[in-house]
């Protein structure tokens, strides 16, 4: 499906039960005109496709609870391995062999003798506190661009419904908006769930037959066109307090 | 769905009295069961008869829908709207049938079965619902949402709850008191500051007052 949209827009999409692993989608490609490509987010993580991007891309591991299957097959896919903060101890006791790049954040969370256990194994804990300003989400996004580059990034973790913190969900939004403001393309996947904010253009994206999708906009009204959807917009105005 | 409790005070600033700790004490009327909520509210609680169900009804199972009938609830079939979601329908409802002006929205409104697409709904079912003079809040067993106007509001949040602040649309300016860290004159906006991982000022009285020029977001939870 292929969006063409003004302003950032928010795109969710659901992992349903039925899955056929066959796209469902496919990529406009009207001439020279260019657009980003989102199919690398969902197809060979939720949906098990053989789907390559160059470089890599990068992963952030969030501390809320993720499935031992989907942080595998997302750990596999990606480089480099950034993890935030309490995300080295969902880490630890999900998958303790995996090593990451770096684990970072204000430390206040992850368990002493978990960070300790990486440290030992050679792995860089990054102690950020200083830095009050963002969250631990903000500085591994900032890292993962400053120290490797990376201009795709999977944001790992259940991002809704963790303990009653919907401000952690509201803030994980604004984490994907500040890196849209640096050139990366963040995307939220959890087991069920996925988010992607898609800026002023054109995308492409998929999704799993069955999904229930969504686009909503995050700081004021657009305007969008779409295809590949069940009720597809053209042109169509959107903003919260609007249909 | 709920309707507002008898116990409120208005004096020209929204007041709303411990709502978290206190719900399961709360008189409120009218009792409105969106679609599917009927099968919810007929597993919970199944003495609790609603005064309406409504919505599109593709979700609520039949034979509990007419066992609401048997027992005279109004089961009202809005099937013929595709262009509101059934919290639209319940919300419209409650102001034009009931003359609701306050309204909690009970139920878990964030990952559930990974539909973040009804959250952001629920999101806009506030703002629609604000548009025409209902103050509406989400309410769960561990997570509240309420949307704040342009103008002053009071609320309170449990200790150590985890609160925020966030604009919907456009920046908006805010000053509060009472948080951890209180803001004055400050912009929020998407991309650049929000208020996450706030909370209550454990030394003050347990009020929050926020005084903001547009819509913004409230949002605490309830730490067990």
């Amino acid at each position: 499906m292929a969006l063409l949209c003004r302003l950032p827009w928010l795109q969710t999409c659901r992992w349903g039960t039925a899955q056929t692993g066959r796209l469902t989608g496919c990529c406009m490609t009207t001439g020279t005109e260019s657009y980003v490509d989102w199919t690398w987010v969902t197809s060979g993580t939720w949906m098990d496709q053989a789907h390559s991007v160059s470089p890599k891309p990068g992963m952030v591991l969030l501390s809320t609870p993720l499935s031992k299957t989907l942080l595998e097959r997302m750990w596999h896919r990606t480089w480099p391995h950034l993890v935030a903060d309490g995300g080295a101890t969902v880490l630890q006791a999900t998958a303790p062999e995996l090593l990451p790049e770096l684990v970072l954040g204000d430390l206040d969370s992850a368990r002493p003798e978990v960070l300790q256990s990486y440290r030992d194994r050679g792995v860089e804990v990054r102690d950020l506190s200083h830095d009050q300003d963002t969250t631990d989400l903000e500085k591994c996004l900032n890292t993962a661009q400053k120290d490797f580059a990376c201009k795709r990034i999977f944001v790992a973790g259940t991002f809704a419904g963790v303990q009653g913190c919907f401000d952690h969900t509201l803030g994980a939004l604004n984490a994907l908006c500040k890196a849209e403001v640096q050139g990366i393309n963040a995307a939220l996947l959890s087991d069920d769930s996925c988010c992607i904010l898609l800026p002023k253009g054109r995308h492409c994206l998929t999704a799993p037959r069955q999904s229930c999708c969504g686009l909503v906009p995050l700081g004021g009204p657009v305007r969008v066109t779409t295809s590949g959807l069940c009720w597809d917009m053209k042109a169509c105005g959107l903003r919260f307090g609007e249909h």
